[in-house]
């Protein structure tokens, strides 16, 4: 397979670069877009959840191949899918901008440090209507439907997750999900994503900002020693 | 909807109390599957959000199929999405039922959050339409929803096609990036061809609406729905 023309990433802090200096050129997108040599469109945001991931990839990746002149099939997209307990939602106003990031509409986040901020959406979530195993379920619900759309949009494409997720729930609950899964999308496999989720592959390396995000020595890690090689393994890239 | 394939052999379908009364009552998929003279399988239950019938398609869909002894090619799935104000949560053991009502799909831990529920005075139901709820956001979800289910009803390989219960609004002066859905949506996913025309043929629309109550579903299958399924002139 030819190598891509284009990179399309979408995720959540890990992906967009959060306390790197220079995340245009230190996180773990940027990274894999100079070994590949080619341009790089970074749809991620500090925050997001994965139905942020889902609804932006599906939003802006047929426009990001329109920008760039390249067809879907020369298109590599990868979603680093984030913690499974985050949502968004669409408020009467728009969310403060956080990082330096434009405001996406008035789509804001929730997340348990919302709580803690004092944010009302994230304090009802929580106290009303969250639940860990229906979290994990609409994970793996959202993960079966993006790689099916993915597949439909016809891009090469691969699924990974930034955090170990499941914690002591059992898997076998989500089977019904798991089948659906196809291996050879996920980085490691299906098991791969909460068996080699980015924190854990990098985990022994200290470094790491204030707020807990790692920086570019784990990010260029993880990009050289695990996922450029797996992609080159899987035929997404092209060997070295 | 792909053509020049078997005829199918089995109707699924999905939706709300509009697919699947809560009286019994026979709705649009019982006369569908008579007019087409196929067994049926109705996935849908009262008081079903979208996410409910998104979460049930994809986890029930291969199940229906293995106790009817067919191939997705021999299926014709068609969903009817409902309104975008409801949703559903998993209800914890431990955290309860909150509500004595008959729960939908109370067996597997999904609890339907509905207009009912907050005229109930249900704490779970204040904390969406309260803080949570917006028309924008809603409208957005059923959009994607019925891109993203067609999309897994393609990789499938059944013939699929969704109709809508209610028509919707499009405040696109609130939201530029709705335009864009209109792109996104496969025109063969939907009734009618395209987003506007599958707004006009929504169950609870215009014409259909002037036609009596009891006949509605009927009148709805006859005149909406099967001239628009392509295997309806196979």
């Amino acid at each position: 397979m030819a190598q891509p023309q284009l990179l399309v990433v979408n995720g959540d802090s890990n992906t967009w670069g959060a306390e790197h200096a220079e995340p245009r050129t230190t996180a773990w997108p940027s990274v894999l877009g100079a070994r590949l040599g080619i341009p790089v469109v970074n749809l991620a945001s500090p925050g997001s959840s994965n139905q942020r991931i889902v609804r932006t990839t599906v939003e802006s990746l047929p426009d990001a191949c329109d920008q760039h002149g390249v067809a879907p099939g020369d298109v590599l997209f990868i979603a680093m899918w984030s913690l499974p307990n985050r949502r968004e939602y669409w408020g009467s106003t728009p969310e403060p901008a956080h990082d330096g990031e434009s405001p996406d509409g008035n789509w804001r986040r929730i997340g348990p440090w919302g709580i803690e901020l004092g944010w009302v959406a994230s304090t009802a979530w929580f106290e009303h209507l969250q639940d860990d195993r229906g979290d994990i379920e609409d994970f793996f619900c959202a993960s079966v439907l993006l790689e099916s759309w993915l597949e439909w949009f016809g891009c090469r494409f691969a699924l990974c997750s930034a955090y170990g997720f499941l914690g002591d729930v059992r898997r076998e609950q989500f089977d019904v999900y798991l089948i659906q899964m196809r291996e050879e999308r996920y980085f490691r496999g299906v098991q791969g994503l909460w068996r080699s989720p980015f924190h854990v592959l990098v985990k022994h390396l200290r470094d790491r900002g204030p707020g807990g995000h790692k920086l570019a020595e784990s990010h260029r890690h993880f990009t050289d020693e695990h996922l450029l090689p797996w992609l080159r393994h899987t035929g997404l890239a092209e060997p070295s | 909807m792909s053509q020049a394939r078997a005829r199918p052999r089995l109707l699924v379908v999905n939706g709300c109390e509009h697919t699947c009364s809560d009286d019994g009552t026979p709705t649009w998929a019982a006369h569908l599957a008579d007019r087409l003279a196929l067994p049926l399988v109705n996935l849908g239950a009262p008081r079903a959000s979208n996410h409910r019938i998104v979460r049930t398609t994809l986890t029930r869909f291969a199940h229906e199929m293995r106790q009817h002894d067919v191939e997705p090619r021999d299926v014709l799935f068609v969903a009817m999405l409902t309104s975008p104000d409801r949703t559903e949560v998993r209800v914890a053991p431990s955290r309860g039922l909150l509500s004595g009502r008959r729960e939908v799909d109370a067996g597997d831990g999904w609890s339907a959050i509905g207009p009912w529920s907050a005229h109930a005075g249900e704490a779970r139901a204040a904390a969406w339409y309260d803080h949570l709820y917006h028309e924008v956001g809603g409208l957005v979800s059923l959009l994607l929803d019925t891109v993203l289910l067609g999309a897994w009803l393609d990789r499938s390989g059944a013939r699929h096609v969704t109709a809508l219960a209610h028509p919707y609004h499009v405040p696109t002066e609130a939201y530029p990036a709705l335009d864009m859905y209109a792109r996104r949506i496969d025109p063969r996913w939907i009734v009618g061809g395209d987003v506007d025309s599958w707004r006009a043929c929504a169950l609870m629309q215009g014409t259909s609406q002037s036609v009596h109550a009891a006949d509605r579903h009927k009148w709805w299958t006859d005149n909406v729905l099967l001239p628009r399924l392509e295997i309806a002139r196979a």
